[in-house]
């Protein structure tokens, strides 16, 4: 049983195709557990066993469940430290890791959100979201109503602001970490992978082509982006 | 470049500023201080936004490098000085100290900042003249922020919000008691990162929050708040306060029994 390797994935989810990407450039071996978030497979009660905040990613290794795509990029990277993809020295390794909060807090919450509201719409039954624990379900019941136009103006400018930060990051370095491709170009990967042409500059495109060559990026590039609610945006600066 | 000096801006050892604090005296790394005066808004001044643009504290420099995220910042710290391990060898509590540090990050202490400032702060703002506002407003960097402050000195924060938050920290309160009834520290059986980031925050409780936080009621946070307000590395941190906050670690050690 604990000799089981299990990867949680939605296909089309920006979140899950990074932790996709990891075990491939890993060479990891794993069984593929599809989770359609397009029917809201994610709040059905056999997924909420494996996450109760009803988000994919999610893998089984070792006999442990994990979640939180970033971290579990973290645990895959030291866990099989071969090749190593945590960055090479403190300094990198700081990096990777303030860029897996800017990721989370600023570029995968508000692109959820501005894709909900261009192109989101199904509506799960109320009695599944509400197995959700308080903020979750409060975030689906709000994507539900729709969000307020200051909200989904807010999302555009803090998604644009960390896009610009990644593109004068990358205007001197050639990766998000400095001088070594690293686990945090392979969280941002996914994501600018859904962003339209005009979001994203030219360091950025050029960054983008670098590993979209790469096998790993491959299946990322297959799949058609899903809309779905990502982490929570900000509740106090 | 782990023997240049490293230079850190604060405001009192408290939440995100006590991180760092906590952090390098646990770690026994010298360091050189500069107190950023948060209640005056020191750090939405030019001086400040000269080292971190952001306008936001902590900020840790060393060598070429200006760190201002203060929870990478701690595991810069460990990663990058001699001393006492504060990250776990396993992985898997690796996973669980990044898991717990996240919660804080992202939900609990947002939560106790918005109960708190509203409490203590947005009162101070009615007789501020609204030009003041303004301008204090527009030295601020960050939109998200601006308008959090905005609300703040509007005392506009909408009242839900404030009991969703007073939910998230009760909520996250449970869940520190539960964790700890599996090991004596948050990432498991030794004390980390995960201590340190959550202790900057809620190392008051025994003062601030008496009736629900004590030995009978939550017997493994209250050992736990014991444990470590006991070690002589965050009682140093905490020392570092100018008045208010290493007075209120104290009271919390006495009525701890913590000498």
């Amino acid at each position: 049983m604990t000799s089981r390797r299990i990867f949680y994935h939605a296909k089309g989810c920006a979140l899950s195709q990074a932790v996709q990407i990891m075990l491939v450039e890993k060479r990891l071996d794993y069984e593929l557990h599809l989770v359609d978030v397009s029917a809201f497979e994610q709040l059905d009660p056999a997924f909420l066993a494996i996450n109760l905040s009803g988000q994919v990613p999610a893998i089984e290794f070792d006999g442990k469940v994990l979640t939180e795509a970033f971290f579990i990029l973290c645990w895959l990277d030291e866990r099989f430290p071969d090749p190593p993809l945590g960055g090479t020295d403190p300094a990198a390794r700081y990096q990777v890791q303030a860029i897996g909060q800017l990721v989370e807090r600023a570029m995968a919450s508000n692109l959820a959100l501005l894709e909900w509201a261009a192109r989101g719409g199904a509506t799960p039954a109320a009695e599944a979201y509400m197995r959700l624990p308080p903020e979750r379900r409060a975030l689906w019941e709000r994507a539900f109503t729709g969000f307020p136009p200051a909200e989904l103006s807010a999302a555009a400018a803090g998604l644009a602001r960390a896009l610009a930060e990644c593109e004068l990051w990358l205007e001197h370095h050639p990766w998000l970490a400095g001088d070594d491709y690293t686990l945090a170009d392979v969280l941002l990967f996914p994501l600018v992978h859904r962003l339209g042409e005009g979001m994203r500059g030219a360091a950025l495109r050029e960054w983008y082509a670098r590993i979209a060559a790469r096998p790993a990026a491959a299946l990322v590039l297959q799949e058609p982006p899903v809309v779905t609610m990502g982490p929570e945006r900000g509740r106090w600066g | 470049m782990s023997s240049e000096a490293v230079h850190v801006h604060t405001w009192e050892p408290n939440a995100n500023s006590g991180k760092p604090l906590l952090c390098l005296h646990e770690k026994q790394v010298p360091f050189v201080h500069h107190y950023v005066d948060m209640g005056t808004r020191a750090h939405h001044e030019p001086a400040f936004l000269a080292i971190n643009p952001g306008g936001t504290v902590p900020a840790l420099v060393h060598g070429g490098l200006t760190l201002t995220e203060s929870t990478p910042m701690m595991e810069y710290i460990d990663d990058a000085f001699e001393g006492p391990p504060l990250r776990p060898a396993d992985p898997a509590l690796r996973w669980r100290m990044r898991w717990i540090l996240r919660v804080m990050d992202n939900s609990v202490c947002p939560a106790l900042a918005m109960v708190a400032s509203n409490r203590i702060s947005a009162p101070r703002f009615h007789e501020t003249p609204e030009a003041e506002k303004q301008a204090a407003l527009a030295k601020i960097p960050d939109p998200e922020r601006r308008r959090t402050w905005e609300l703040l000195m509007r005392d506009a924060t909408p009242p839900e919000a404030i009991t969703e938050s007073e939910r998230r920290v009760t909520e996250g309160l449970a869940l520190l008691e539960q964790m700890l009834t599996a090991s004596p520290y948050l990432a498991g059986p030794e004390f980390s990162l995960a201590d340190i980031g959550t202790m900057a925050t809620f190392y008051h409780l025994p003062v601030s929050r008496p009736d629900d936080i004590n030995g009978t009621t939550t017997p493994h946070l209250w050992d736990w708040l014991a444990r470590c307000h006991a070690r002589p590395g965050l009682q140093a941190g905490f020392a570092m306060g100018s008045g208010f906050f290493s007075a209120r670690a104290q009271q919390a050690r006495d009525v701890l029994g913590v000498a």
